[in-house]
């Protein structure tokens, strides 16, 4: 059969059936269409969510803590008698041990006074007290948190110069959902934070009052960074200025106790070095976390995923059922003209071909227009949001390509399905003609 | 030609359906002119009844989407002939049964018995050697019977096409040169012996 013939006949078929074709067409590319949106809303989700999470909780950058007692297994007296120095904390020697394992790539010490501090700051005419725990970080460990020029090097404190410090953006959560509201304070934004100068009171504590040390005194902070990562739930200063800040106790107290360092960051060289890192560091009393965050975080995208596929497949069948049902009814019109075709000799691979273009055309054009009409609207949105939300989006042309190539397979499953349901239709109408008489 | 005549439910159009391939025996062989057409593949059987079967239904089964001219070139269309091709075979064939003036005309606005003749129209359109007619004049007048009748002797007469014919008009079984009575699926009589 000539090419021509068949769109010929193609398009007669078409104009007098256009309104149950224009049906399969709309619902078709409703589907698509609905289908891309939700393929997409689902990739850029979980593509923000993992690069949220990797921003926060880098799988390959691990902390490692000592091995604690668990007081919860302990009774009261017991836990009453354990002292802060029977706190584990890390020790010199194991941060070096540390520093010189295989997989460690770099290793980022913690470094934490051991005395206590307030801090103290004026907001808006307000004066505010509390205490504070220290932590000193090497820049590398908080780069990303701090703007490309940001100075994070340590100062003479002692002569009044402001020490930089990264805040945990917890604070500002809790200020802006406890704090403000009860004292009639507006709330902060990041950037409002950020140049924000307080002063820390060394050895001295709000809680403490009357049992704080008797030697004070004061150093000057401004804010030079936020940072989300919920193991530096302090303020963080360069870990030269902590060292500093633990000889100044020495100085004043007479007391030589070194720094301590209650935790340590290690960057291994991959995550499969994870269990070999685990191994060394168990003699010596020490636990690297592994990324479990990561894993709630994957536990959280396949539930996307998951969520995501059934609405698909709930959709995609809905379709299907629509679809059948419409060329079921269109075949049952179309009868006499499909069992004649056979009448004049014309083979059923032929037919078969014949309504598979008709209704792969149809469906393939619909989808088209239905997932093309999504990708473009997904690309818009996305490229507005980003441009309106203060937050990271993924770049919009990867979720668009995936979005595409999801729409693409959608629109074969859908094509090949519903031909395949309107060649099942008319081989059943076939069969049945020629099983039974007809005049 | 052959006229099959019999009461309903006689098997006359199963005959004829088994004549034209369209379905296979339970037992036994179909041949036609000396082909055994039931023992083709489905594909083969096809090809062959386009090449040799004109089929005409008592109900015509025109397109309704196509015009009378289409509807005829309509077999044409699929044995790899040109369209233009197609459309002037059926130009001619309309012109050469009288029937020129419908070639304009949707199958809705035609008559029954107009119906009928664009309906062995289509089914001559392929110059095939046997021709199947199944109860041409059933639910017609007189007068649109007439019509049917008169054009089926003007086929058999210009076309030198065997016929088998399935009609119970007296007619039609006068211009047989055969009758084949059937009852219950079997030969009942046939006339003359």
């Amino acid at each position: 059969m000539r090419l021509g013939n068949a769109l010929f006949l193609l398009r007669q078929h078409w104009r007098f059936h256009w309104a149950s074709w224009a049906v399969v067409a709309l619902l078709v590319c409703v589907s698509a269409s609905v289908l891309t949106l939700i393929a997409g809303a689902d990739h850029a989700l979980r593509r923000a969510l993992r690069d949220w999470s990797q921003d926060f909780f880098p799988p390959t950058v691990l902390v490692i803590r000592p091995v604690t007692p668990e007081l919860g297994k302990l009774s009261y007296l017991a836990a009453a008698a354990m002292s802060l120095s029977h706190a584990p904390k890390i020790s010199a020697e194991a941060l070096e041990q540390i520093g010189a394992m295989p997989e460690v790539r770099r290793l980022y010490p913690v470094t934490a006074p051991t005395f206590s501090m307030k801090a103290i700051a004026t907001f808006m005419g307000d004066g505010m007290e509390t205490d504070v725990v220290v932590m000193g970080v090497d820049r590398e460990l908080i780069a990303a948190d701090l703007g490309p020029d940001t100075e994070f090097e340590p100062v003479n404190w002692r002569a009044g110069e402001m020490i930089p410090v990264v805040i945990s953006t917890y604070f500002i959560d809790l200020f802006n959902t406890l704090y403000a509201p009860s004292s009639n304070l507006p709330p902060l934004s990041a950037r409002t934070a950020l140049g924000f100068d307080f002063t820390i009171e060394l050895g001295s504590s709000v809680l403490g009052g009357p049992m704080s040390m008797g030697e004070r005194t004061r150093a000057h902070c401004v804010v030079v960074g936020l940072t989300r990562n919920p193991e530096l739930l302090a303020v963080t200063i360069p870990r030269e200025t902590a060292e500093d800040m633990q000889r100044w106790h020495t100085e004043e107290t007479g007391r030589d106790v070194p720094p301590q360092h209650p935790q340590a960051f290690v960057e291994v060289n991959s995550m499969e070095d994870i269990p070999a890192l685990e191994a060394r560091l168990a003699p010596l009393d020490l636990r690297a976390l592994s990324p479990s965050h990561m894993d709630r975080v994957s536990t959280l995208e396949r539930l996307l995923t998951l969520t995501a596929g059934s609405l698909q497949m709930v959709i995609l069948a809905l379709t299907l059922l629509g679809c059948f049902c419409l060329m079921a009814l269109q075949m049952e019109h179309r009868r006499s003209s499909l069992v004649f075709l056979h009448v004049s000799g014309v083979p059923r691979s032929t037919i078969y071909a014949l309504l598979t273009g008709e209704a792969g055309a149809v469906v393939f054009g619909a989808a088209v227009i239905g997932a093309g009409g999504s990708i473009t609207i997904l690309n818009w949105g996305l490229s507005a949001l980003a441009a309106q939300l203060p937050v990271s989006l993924p770049p919009p042309h990867l979720g668009v390509v995936l979005s595409a190539g999801l729409a693409a397979l959608c629109v074969v499953i859908l094509a090949g399905t519903v031909t395949g349901v309107a060649l099942g239709v008319v081989a059943h109408r076939l069969r049945g003609v020629g099983n039974r008489p007809v005049g | 030609m052959i006229a099959l005549t019999g009461p309903s439910g006689a098997g006359k159009t199963t005959l004829l359906h088994l004549i034209a391939g369209l379905i296979t025996p339970d037992a036994g062989t179909v041949s036609v002119d000396g082909q055994v057409i039931s023992r083709m593949a489905p594909g083969a059987r096809a090809r062959w009844r386009g090449r040799t079967v004109g089929f005409a239904y008592q109900d015509a089964r025109l397109l309704p989407q196509l015009d009378v001219r289409t509807n005829t070139a309509w077999p044409l269309l699929f044995t790899g002939k040109r369209k233009s091709e197609a459309l002037e075979r059926a130009d001619a064939l309309l012109k050469r049964l009288g029937l020129s003036e419908l070639a304009d005309h949707r199958p809705t606005t035609l008559s029954g018995g107009e119906q009928r003749r664009v309906a062995l129209a289509r089914a001559l359109v392929a110059h095939p050697p046997l021709l199947l007619i199944d109860e041409p004049t059933a639910n017609l007048d007189d007068d649109s019977a007439a019509e049917v009748l008169a054009l089926i002797a003007q086929v058999r007469r210009e076309f030198e096409v065997s016929t088998i014919l399935v009609s119970h008009h007296p007619q039609a079984l006068d211009a047989a040169e055969r009758r084949v009575r059937l009852a219950h699926g079997r030969l009942e009589e046939v006339q003359p012996v």
